[in-house]
């Protein structure tokens, strides 16, 4: 039996290194994205109150001011609950990218 | 007025919801958890169920399932901020599982008055145009 070449040697190593690599890569994209979901989960939890109370305290107050100076507290929540979204679906793409090799080395790259 | 019951871990937000109804007339009650909404739902038998899916305790999911074994018609309202630990839409399930109606947190008073009242009406609607016997809570609620 002959004696495996060095070639192979590099290439056995090579590719034990990226097997390790990228379930890594995926656990790190992994947790990144738990972390925003789970944040992003927290902040709309937290919008809900502001958005609720703001409407009924708008539709109950009598002084202009304040009716309009709580107007833009309300418009702020919304734009809060805008940005929420926005990271969301930010979120879902990331996921969608980092399942996959960042290069196109294994044949499998993102889809252009 | 309807009776209305509330499953939400977060007491910033049953308080937030309990009091928009309110404002609109209803009787509100409300749990902390899944295992209590559903014990709830048993002694009150509301009008309609609203629930979180996400929660530390018996989620709202187990609920959703508990409730509609006791009952196919009550109507159930599943509402989320969004699922946190797997890219899963929790309303889509809620909806498999039997939610009728689904809404995306955070919300507001207007959003949430209007799908409520759309809820109630239609229950109304299809209770009178099926002939099943409504109690008359039930019938004023429309």
């Amino acid at each position: 039996m002959f004696p495996p070449s060095p070639g192979a040697a590099m290439f056995q190593h090579e590719t034990k290194d990226q097997a390790v690599a990228a379930p890594e890569a995926v656990t790190i994209a992994g947790d990144r994205r738990v972390c925003v979901r789970s944040i992003a989960h927290e902040l709309n939890n937290l919008l809900l109150p502001i958005l609720t109370f703001g409407s009924l305290l708008a539709d109950s107050l009598q002084e202009e001011q304040a009716k309009h100076d709580l107007s833009i507290m309300v418009a702020s929540a919304r734009k809060a609950r805008e940005l929420v979204k926005a990271l969301l679906d930010e979120s879902d793409w990331f996921e969608g990218s980092a399942a996959l090799p960042a290069t196109g080395k294994h044949g499998v790259g993102h889809p252009r | 007025m309807s009776s209305i019951l509330i499953i939400d871990d977060d007491a910033a937000i049953r308080s937030a919801i309990q009091r928009v109804l309110e404002s609109d007339g209803h009787a509100v009650s409300s749990a902390c958890d899944g295992e209590r909404g559903v014990a709830a739902y048993r002694t009150i038998r509301p009008d309609l169920v609203i629930t979180d899916i996400i929660m530390p305790e018996n989620e709202g999911l187990w609920a959703i399932l508990q409730i509609r074994r006791d009952d196919t018609t009550v109507p159930i309202l599943a509402m989320s901020g969004g699922g946190n630990f797997i890219k899963t839409d929790v309303l889509r399930t809620a909806r498999q599982l039997g939610a009728d109606w689904t809404i995306a947190k955070p919300f507001g008073a207007r959003e949430l008055l209007d799908m409520v009242r759309a809820i109630l009406s239609r229950r109304v609607t299809a209770g009178e145009a099926s002939g099943r016997p409504m109690d008359e809570g039930r019938l004023a609620a429309g």
